[in-house]
């Protein structure tokens, strides 16, 4: 007899509706499983994992003709959550519940040998395309309820095992109960205030984070850079609903979101190690995964030691940057990843890491030749540059560092008034730079005088108008004021070398 | 390329007290070798000192090099990154006369650094050799330059060099020729000065501003334009602080009692008035 059941493929962070179609035979001669329609390795393996499956569920498969069907055939379909949809419609052929019920469902999930169901990624788009495709009942590993509940109108129905699940189909047994109050276990942020003696680095941060700029931190070793920038998400805007549902369908795409967390609410911190390939950085793979920079998508991104990441991979990182997506293009088609975040890059002023100062053996010209070569690729991207160094005692002294809580008003009011301007600060396209930061003829004087002196390319004149858009923000001001360009001046990435 | 032979009219004649003058100078086109006489006549100084030079020694060159041009005394010195080549672009904003001896061959790029600043040379004041055309540059060569650079000007300024920095034998090479040697002083825990203090206990005369130089040269040094930009009083206290002593962004403002956000636009004003650099430490020190 014919069975069907309802799965999803995914691909990137959307899931596509599966159909399950499964033929049974009780024929002992010409017994056999076979699975066609564009499955992958582990959906193939997928056939041990039923039989032993549906033995522990009381049911032996060996004596019987099994033919499933993936359709749409020209979908590739990866991944062992089929296991659950296929089980059921095996088990259906083989009368152990009612075809109508299993056909009536979605399913998704992972089998054990014993019969457990173990969760899998992406089960936000999967409860998403379920409801979308008029399947709201979400049969899941009971593991995975919770998120799936986070989309409107879905039901899921949280199974232990697929032993569980056919119970729960015949009424027989309840689903786990699913926690709908489960919020991110939020990980306290660490504080601001905690980063003493760095006052201009501090100032920077805020800067980058009220206009959207990017931020690179020079100095030696441990004086703070990584501190500093871990604080970064603890003053940006936490996500609203939509970006929230958006962070969390890709976190659960790439399987990075730890079971029962519910909605991410507070930015995402992403510090990939500097020997990341291309691939781990902008997504891809030959089942497209999202990279850092998507999953960095509503927070930051931390390159620490930037010289020391692969050229390539930097390259790689000037496109996302610019546009705030990626497209990953395959054989089978492209697919488009959102990728907006705030970019901390990091790295040692000079080769040998002592800093120029006391101690460095560097001659002058081969630490310029170090930073720039460093931040090559991405230097034309980057807004504000910020040198540190241990912090003297006399800093130590009279700095009173602010707490994020402090800082994180002034920063959300900038943003207020750049919401009400509908352009966030970094990303004012050039031809309504004079539109949305005007300069009078006091701030072009020192804009022109920049130009002359420092030698700026027309480029970096737009970098520096757009932030002293930002520090007037922070200032709750309409008009750029000079000293407001002057402090942009400062800040611009030329300023540490 | 011009070719000047020793018998040449147009041969500077002050090569002449060397005792082993170059046989033959080579001058880069397109400088019309009728032109050289006017470029090399007195007044005239060489301004010399270490290729790594902090930003401030070389704001000091091209602000010296600026305020002699001004003045209406030329520069020559040897295309070479830090001092020299702050002292031949001090000498061009001010549209003053400068010349680059090299140490190769006139055709080479060398130092690429240089390059868009040697196109410059070239073409408002003079490159020169006694090297012919394709010579490639070897450290050997560059004392031998010295001595061209030593003879054709009236006096020699020792900005920044280390104990052993070839601006030393240009300045020995000056006095061998009985030329007036002048050196900035430094102070003595920094390695950027041990080579003019040495100088200095030698017999050079110390220079701290335009005007030593210029009662060097027998010129009046009244007619020095020293400029002077006008500047509010937050920033002179600023300014005062780093005289006493060089100091981060973080550490100034801690000095000058004023918050990062207003203490950067402090910095970037007298940034831009040229009246401070930051060396590569982050540190910053006054031009003046």
């Amino acid at each position: 007899m014919l069975t069907r059941a309802h799965a999803f493929a995914l691909t990137g962070l959307d899931a596509t509706p599966v159909e399950v179609e499964v033929y049974t035979a009780d024929e002992p001669k010409n017994a056999c499983f076979t699975i066609v329609g564009l499955p992958d390795k582990a959906l193939q393996e997928a056939r041990s994992r039923i039989r032993s499956a549906a033995f522990a569920a009381g049911l032996n498969t060996t004596e019987s003709l099994m033919l499933v069907n993936l359709a749409p055939a020209e979908v590739r379909k990866e991944g062992a959550g089929f296991d659950l949809p296929i089980a059921l419609a095996v088990l259906a052929g083989h009368h152990q519940v009612d075809e109508r019920l299993v056909d009536e469902v979605a399913a998704v999930g992972e089998l054990a040998f014993d019969g457990r169901l173990r969760p899998v990624p992406g089960i936000l788009s999967i409860a998403e395309a379920a409801v979308r495709a008029g399947r709201p009942v979400l049969v899941c590993p009971s593991a995975c309820a919770a998120e799936a509940a986070l989309v409107p109108g879905c039901r899921p129905l949280g199974c232990v095992s697929l032993q569980h699940a056919v119970r729960v189909l015949k009424g027989e047994q309840q689903p786990e109960q699913v926690d709908r109050g489960a919020t991110a276990l939020d990980e306290p942020i660490p504080d601001l205030a905690d980063v003493r003696g760095q006052p201009s680095a501090r100032r920077a941060l805020e800067v980058c984070a009220a206009g959207g700029h990017n931020l690179l931190l020079v100095g030696p070793p441990g004086v703070g850079k990584t501190m500093l920038a871990k604080r970064l998400p603890g003053i940006l805007p936490p996500l609203d609903d939509e970006a929230a549902l958006l962070a969390t369908r890709i976190h659960s795409a790439a399987g990075v979101l730890s079971p029962g967390a519910g909605l991410l609410r507070v930015p995402p911190f992403r510090a990939p190690h500097h020997s990341a390939t291309t691939p781990a950085l902008v997504g891809g793979g030959t089942r497209i995964r999202p990279g850092e920079v998507t999953l960095a998508t509503g927070g930051v991104l931390f390159l620490d030691e930037l010289p020391e990441f692969r050229r390539d991979a930097l390259e790689a990182l000037r496109v996302p940057i610019e546009d705030g997506h990626v497209r990953i293009s395959r054989a089978s088609g492209s697919v488009q990843l959102p990728a907006r975040f705030n970019l901390i890059a990091a790295m040692n002023p000079c080769p040998c890491g002592g800093g120029g100062s006391s101690g460095c053996t560097c001659a002058r010209e081969r630490v310029i030749a170090y930073q720039r070569k460093a931040s090559g690729p991405l230097l034309d991207r980057i807004d504000v540059g910020v040198r540190l160094e241990r912090p003297a005692p006399e800093v130590l002294r009279v700095d009173r560092p602010e707490s994020t809580a402090t800082v994180r008003d002034r920063v959300f009011a900038a943003r207020e008034r750049q919401a009400a301007r509908g352009c966030i600060n970094g990303q004012i396209p050039v031809d309504l730079l004079d539109h949305h930061a005007p300069l009078d003829d006091a701030c072009t004087r020192l804009v022109d005088e920049a130009e002359r002196r420092l030698a700026l390319s027309p480029r970096g004149l737009h970098r520096i108008q757009r932030v002293a858009r930002t520090i007037a923000d922070l200032a709750g001001s309409d008009a750029i004021a000079p000293p407001h360009v002057a402090e942009a001046i400062a800040v611009r990435l030329g300023a540490i070398a | 390329m011009i070719e000047l032979p020793r018998d040449d009219p147009r041969y500077p004649t002050r090569l002449d007290d060397l005792a082993d003058p170059p046989a033959t100078l080579y001058v880069r086109e397109p400088v019309q070798p009728d032109a050289l006489g006017e470029l090399l006549r007195p007044p005239i100084v060489a301004i010399v000192g270490s290729r790594n030079a902090s930003a401030a020694g070389i704001a000091f060159a091209t602000r010296l090099a600026g305020e002699l041009a001004a003045s209406g005394v030329g520069v020559i010195s040897g295309l070479a990154r830090g001092i020299d080549a702050g002292a031949h672009q001090g000498t061009l904003d001010r549209s003053g006369r400068t010349v680059a001896v090299l140490g190769c061959g006139i055709d080479r790029d060398y130092p690429s650094a240089t390059i868009p600043l040697a196109r410059r040379i070239a073409a408002e004041g003079a490159i020169l050799s006694e090297y012919p055309p394709g010579t490639p540059p070897a450290p050997f060569r560059f004392p031998e330059r010295n001595r061209i650079v030593a003879a054709l000007a009236d006096a020699t300024i020792v900005i920044e060099a280390a104990a052993r920095s070839g601006a030393l034998i240009t300045a020995r090479l000056a006095l061998d020729l009985g030329r007036d040697v002048l050196a900035v002083p430094g102070a003595p825990w920094s390695s950027g000065a041990e080579g003019t203090n040495l100088l200095l206990k030698d017999g050079a005369l110390p220079l701290t501003a335009v005007a030593d130089a210029l009662v060097c040269l027998g010129l009046d040094p009244g007619t020095a334009r020293v400029d002077d930009p006008a500047i509010d009083a937050s920033a002179r206290r600023v300014l005062a602080a780093l005289r006493r002593e060089p100091a981060s962004a973080d550490v100034l403002a801690a000095r000058c009692g004023l918050t990062s956000s207003a203490a950067a636009a402090l910095i970037a004003e007298l940034e831009l008035k040229g009246l401070l650099v930051r060396e590569l430490d982050g540190r910053l020190v006054p031009t003046a």
